[in-house]
């Protein structure tokens, strides 16, 4: 049993240590990721993506990685290319990235060569052809390159089709180019920071005032009991409906209301907690020996007794922030564009699933399947780790 | 049981599941999809301004005239023939032989009651108003005939004030008959309303007695479904036949399915970005140019929407009556903007990519925009972000400010609270624009949300509403939009052709832009498809 | 006992009443055009909030009580299928668990099931349609419900219940409370003495495992009706949750009546089963009412 709960602790803390990463590089270089392609291109990292996929999306034509290239059938020009093309050029070049070409001959120094016919914005400097394709040069192009033989006063032309690859991102493209990896560690700065907010409100309160009307019971413990009660019997999703539309979609002010969403359930195990341990016998051998309330309280019941549930507390405080800003950003209530949520990929992969572009939808759950169930196994491991009776 | 035998019996389970297929809708029946519910039967009694209210009115009511958006002309329906007399005075006779769906004959007390009960107690205080404004007293002069006494500032064309829905005078008359009216209406036209279900959901059938020619559908079924992505996968399994809106994301799925048919329609919206002129730099024309040749309009247009609409250099859409082909937009050019700007005298001293004032002021502008720009598929929210990068580009930071409807109206209409605001006007036949332009609409809660004001353009207004020569008025107008195009008081973006997509086995399907079932009888259903 | 069960009955209409001010105070704080005054509108929402409203909604046409009794209908519908569909699916778990002991497959499913019950219910109701479009060309809404065919009626009930009770572990937390409380019985001295006589244990394991059961039916209620909310608008069924979110979310003037119509409904929903579940408390703990 030690040996299951050491492995999902690890599990936990790793996720919980990659959102950490995630949240720091989206701080301090926002820029990462904004590597843009051709738009609703496949991922890269699947490698049954040719078989996978059949049908163009959206009259762009993609050329995989693992498409053959087709070989120039003209005998001529392969003769001469021997010649004074010793070097056969790369027939692929990838977008956004450099494709040098520099064409030599061994014997002949008289040679010059020059380009004949290329797309726009090449260069071509100290008899090297380079040119940087962007996006939408995604496709097939024809290349001619010449070579002046200035002894024999003769000119020799190779033609060959280049096929610039659209880059292929990670986790693939959406609809404007974006990289969907990138989009994922961008909506990842909103489960930690939120969900701090949402535990504050939710779990701390909940301690104190849980603590403090368990331990004296007066007016004050009665009002907020029947507070809790009147905020435990409202719906949830109706309040954070009405939070959203009145807080004009700021996702803090959001959270506040999901902490005071779950505030109830957490105020009422703790005063129970409290209430079951007020009566035991270290209890009131402390305040015989004189211990103040505050310590018996703080140090005694709670710190020694309710770890457990604390912890358990604060990752199911995590989880329900995550789960609703997922949702309200789903429904458009939530985080706004330009600001990117995981939420938001769900509803523009929505619509991409019919057309075969299931990369928008299966990615952002696995990658919410594992947040969640990290922000779980923490809670659960830990607590019953600290737990002094297993 | 053994566990062998357990999995056994699960697996066979499923794969009799996975193995049923549904049956899809077929027969002489049309079911279309609508995504928000209907409002009070009542065409005078329901407060919701959408649009689907219209369709299915436009199936049960019919009114005396009506605007064909095709033939740009107003077309005869309940009326027989019409005449001006003198003294603003409007003559018009009814047809004969023409019922109510249960039997009683359409008179011209039905008329009178029905533009009394518009403009005495109808809920609709855009039509209300303006019937108000324009009708002084309406005359029976026989069963069949009604004169029509008009104010004397009534400039348009008087069948426009005469296509309200006509509703049976016996039902109307009395608060209670009204009150059964409104559960169950009767109108005049092909369809007889059936049944509304508390879930939504419309039977219409077909009105055997009709006294024009009858439609080949013999039953209409209206299906409410609030999520976009459900409702085209309804229309892909075939079990419903129309979709009214289709949604910008779903566009090329349903193109390619082989059994629907996308049916493209006017829109008579535009989308423009509103400069506000009382921000000192808006209200400089030459940085409103930079901006207007900054963003590259007709690459925007044929990535979002894959080239289906029209980019626009004034307010008038290609289908609207004074469209002028001849003033072109004006032509992207970053350079040139990226001069203009050098001109005005901005630019970039601290190195962090954007323009500065001479005070160090960085050029930067509040853009509003509507929560719902993003319901139906990200369209113009992929406009305005493009919008964001290419001003970037060329050194003007935009900060987004998304409001609900309710907050984005006040602060458009109301409190002017805004720099530049994603805004789209929607216009109806007689596509008066003098709302937006005319500096008299300046005031909190008028069309000129801009500020605009221009004498010159003013006088053009007030000349074009006082003549009648047709030739005139469309010079004048034809002058309007030039010093519009020179004057650049809003982007104009583009207009987006709409779409519905409807099964292959209805054809001959015309469509109307607003009130989409007006040409109900022409269509046609081919049998065993 | 008849005094503990007109206190709590007391308690909980006042309950009622701080629940409907509460939501009262919120709802205040959206502008409006037709009040400017914070004050104006909370207290035009709170009586109307207190009154019975046989008016008809402005935005549909239909009278209020009716939209809210048909709405209820197929809320509750929804909601009691689910709780009954995940009661009886997570008893089947734990009695195969105890056939097929110690078994791998089971546990992997156990597991995956767990893992996957974590997403939101939105994106299990959004894949769950499109599975079913791919599948079987179904897209099942609550008008299919008059059609002949019996799969679809099926269909149009399972699919939002599969949704809701996957969605946010629901099915999980009711299957780790019900193992919890049958492991701690099965190491009841009672239990173990009865078994060892050969007497039937099963009617006294369902009379001790209601309460727990309602206890946590009680306190799941309120996330039941979130989700509720989310799948009545994805498979279009027009239940309470979406009709106060319709009224929320149209422009323009906003039908507040139908909607504290709706919200008392489900409010009155959550203290009743609030108060029967005090009520079982009482009767089959009598010890808690010396409490």
């Amino acid at each position: 049993m030690i040996k299951a709960v050491s492995s999902k602790l690890i599990f936990g803390l790793t996720i919980l240590l990659t959102l950490v990463i995630a949240h720091i590089v989206n701080i301090f270089y926002p820029n990462m990721f904004n590597e843009r392609s051709a738009r609703n291109s496949p991922p890269s990292i699947t490698l049954f993506q040719k078989l996978l996929y059949n049908n163009p999306i959206e009259e762009i034509e993609f050329i995989s990685n693992w498409l053959f290239l087709e070989e120039s059938d003209n005998e001529e020009v392969t003769r001469f290319e021997r010649k004074y093309f010793l070097n056969a050029p790369n027939r692929t070049a990838t977008v956004n990235k450099e494709y040098n070409y520099r064409p030599t001959n061994r014997s002949n120094n008289s040679v010059i060569y020059e380009v004949y016919s290329a797309p726009p914005n090449f260069e071509f400097r100290n008899q090297e052809f380079s040119w940087i394709p962007i996006k939408e040069n995604v496709g097939a192009h024809t290349i001619i390159l010449e070579a002046y033989d200035q002894e024999s006063n003769k000119t020799f032309q190779i033609e060959y089709i280049l096929y610039v690859n659209s880059s292929f991102l990670l986790f693939g493209s959406n609809n404007r180019g974006e990289s969907v990896f990138g989009m994922i560690v961008k909506g990842a700065s909103w489960t930690l920071v939120p969900g701090l907010i949402a535990c504050f409100f939710g779990v701390i309160l909940g301690l104190f005032f849980g603590a403090i009307s368990g331990y004296y019971n007066n007016y004050f413990s009665n009002l907020i009991d029947n507070l809790s009660i009147v905020i435990e019997s409202i719906p949830a999703l109706i309040i954070i409906f009405l939070a959203s539309v009145i807080s004009g979609f700021n996702i803090y002010v959001i959270m506040i209301f999901v902490g005071i969403v779950l505030f109830p359930s957490n105020y009422e195990n703790i005063k129970q907690t409290v209430i079951s341990f007020k009566k035991s016998q270290f209890v009131e051998s402390s305040k015989e020996i004189g211990f103040r309330n505050t310590t018996i309280l703080w140090k005694d019941i709670i710190w020694s007794n309710c770890k457990t549930k604390i912890i358990k507390q604060i990752s199911y405080c995590f989880v329900f922030s995550i789960t609703i800003e997922i949702t309200l950003s789903y429904l458009q209530i939530g985080i706004q564009p330009p600001n990117i949520s995981w939420g938001m990929l769900l509803y523009e992969g929505r619509s991409m699933l019919l057309m075969g572009g299931y990369w928008l939808t299966v990615f952002p759950s696995m990658i919410i399947i594992l947040t969640l169930s990290g922000f779980y196994f923490v809670g659960e491991s830990l607590s019953r780790s600290l737990n002094p009776r297993s | 049981m053994t566990y062998t035998s357990f999995l056994i019996k699960i697996f066979v389970f499923l794969f009799l599941i996975t193995s049923y297929s549904i049956a899809q809708s077929g027969g002489n029946s049309l079911t279309y999809i609508e995504y928000h519910p209907l409002g009070n039967l009542n065409p005078y009694e329901n407060i919701t301004l959408r649009n689907n209210n219209l369709r299915f009115q436009s199936l049960i009511y019919q009114g005396l005239f009506k605007y064909d958006f095709n033939s740009e002309e107003y077309v005869n329906v309940l009326a027989e023939t019409h005449r001006d007399l003198r003294n603003n005075r409007f003559r018009v006779e009814l047809k004969r032989n023409i019922y109510w769906h249960d039997g009683q004959p359409i008179t011209s007390q039905d008329i009178v009651s029905t533009y009394e009960f518009i403009m005495n107690e109808g809920k609709l205080p855009i039509i209300s108003d303006r019937l108000r404004n324009s009708i002084i007293s309406i005359e029976i002069n026989s069963a069949t005939s009604v004169t029509f006494h008009l104010n004397d500032n009534v400039t348009v064309d008087p069948r426009f004030l005469l296509t309200q829905w006509i509703l049976p005078h016996h039902l109307i008359s009395t608060r209670q008959a009204r009150q059964s009216f409104n559960r169950r209406p009767i109108g005049s036209g092909p369809y007889k309303f059936e049944s509304l279900s508390l879930n939504g959901t419309l039977n219409l059938t077909i009105n055997e007695k009709y006294h024009f020619k009858k439609p080949s559908i013999r039953q209409i079924r209206t299906e409410i479904m609030p999520d976009f992505d459900t409702a085209s996968l309804r229309l892909l399994s075939r079990l419903s036949d129309l979709l009214i809106d289709v949604p910008v994301n779903r566009i090329a799925t349903i193109d390619r399915s082989p059994d629907h048919r996308l049916e493209p329609y006017q829109s008579y919206t535009i989308h423009v970005i509103a400069f506000n002129f009382n921000n000192r730099l808006l209200s400089n024309h030459r940085l409103r140019e930079a901006i207007t040749i900054g963003f590259d309009r007709q690459t925007a247009l044929e990535q979002w929407f894959g080239g289906r609409g029209r980019v626009l250099s004034g307010p008038f859409t290609p289908g609207s009556p004074y469209f002028n082909p001849q003033i072109r937009p004006r032509t992207h050019s970053q350079n040139h903007a990226r001069q203009i700007l050098r001109d005005l005298g901005y630019s970039d001293i601290n190195g962090d990519g954007y323009l500065q004032q001479a005070n160090g002021e960085r050029l930067q502008f509040r853009l509003l925009i509507n929560n719902s720009v993003s319901d139906a598929g990200m369209g113009m929210q992929n406009v305005v972000q493009q919008f964001q990068e290419q001003m970037r580009e060329i050194g003007i930071q935009i900060i987004f400010q998304y409001e609900v409807t309710d907050n984005y109206d006040q602060r458009l209409m109301f409190d002017r609270d805004f720099d530049m605001a994603l805004v789209g006007w929607s216009f109806d036949p007689t596509y008066d624009i003098s709302y937006l332009f005319h500096s008299s609409f300046i005031r909190p809660g008028g069309g000129n949300i801009i500020s605009y004001r221009n004498n010159q353009i003013d006088n053009l207004f007030n000349q074009f509403r006082d003549s009648n020569n047709n030739v005139m008025r469309a010079n004048y107008m034809d002058s309007i939009q030039r010093i519009i195009y020179e004057d650049i008081p809003y982007l104009f973006l583009f207009t987006i052709d709409r779409h519905a997509a409807i099964n292959i086995r209805f054809v001959n399907t015309l469509i109307d832009p607003i009130y989409f079932f007006s040409k109900i009888e022409e269509w046609e259903i081919i049998q065993g498809l | 006992m008849i005094k503990k069960i007109g206190y709590s009955l007391v308690k909980s209409v006042l309950n009622l009443l701080l629940s409907v001010i509460f939501i009262c105070v919120l709802l205040a704080l959206i502008p409006d055009i037709t009040a400017d005054n914070y004050a104006l509108r909370f207290k035009s929402y709170f009586i109307t909030a207190v009154t019975f409203n046989y008016d008809i909604s402005l935005a549909r046409g239909f009278y209020i009580s009716e939209l809210v009794i048909d709405a209820s209908q197929k809320t509750f519908l929804l909601i009691f299928v689910t709780l009954i569909t995940v009661i009886m699916i997570s008893l089947v778990i734990i009695i195969l668990e105890s056939l097929f002991n110690q078994n791998y497959i089971l546990q992997i499913i156990v597991t995956v099931i767990k893992t996957i019950s974590t997403l939101p219910v939105l994106i299990w109701a959004s894949l769950l349609i499109f599975f079913a479009f791919i599948i079987w060309n179904a897209v099942p809404v609550y008008a299919d419900l008059e059609s002949d065919s019996l799969w679809i009626k099926t269909l149009v009930i399972a699919l939002p219940v599969i949704s809701l009770s996957l969605g946010d572990g629901m099915l999980m937390d009711f299957y780790l409370k019900i193992k919890n409380e049958l492991s701690s019985l099965n190491q009841q001295q009672w239990v173990k003495s009865l078994r060892a006589r050969g007497i039937s244990t099963l009617k006294h394991k369902i009379r001790s495992l209601i309460v727990p059961i309602f206890n946590l039916v009680s306190s799941k209620i309120t996330y039941l009706i979130s989700g509720s909310i989310i799948v009545e608008y994805i498979f279009s069924w027009q239940g309470l949750g979406f009709l106060i979110w319709q009224v929320l979310m149209t422009p323009g003037a906003k039908d507040y009546p139908l909607l504290l119509a709706c919200c008392k409904v489900l409010l009155i929903t959550v203290i009743i089963i609030s108060l029967i579940r005090d009520y079982i408390d009482f009767t089959l703990n009598p010890h808690l009412i010396e409490k």
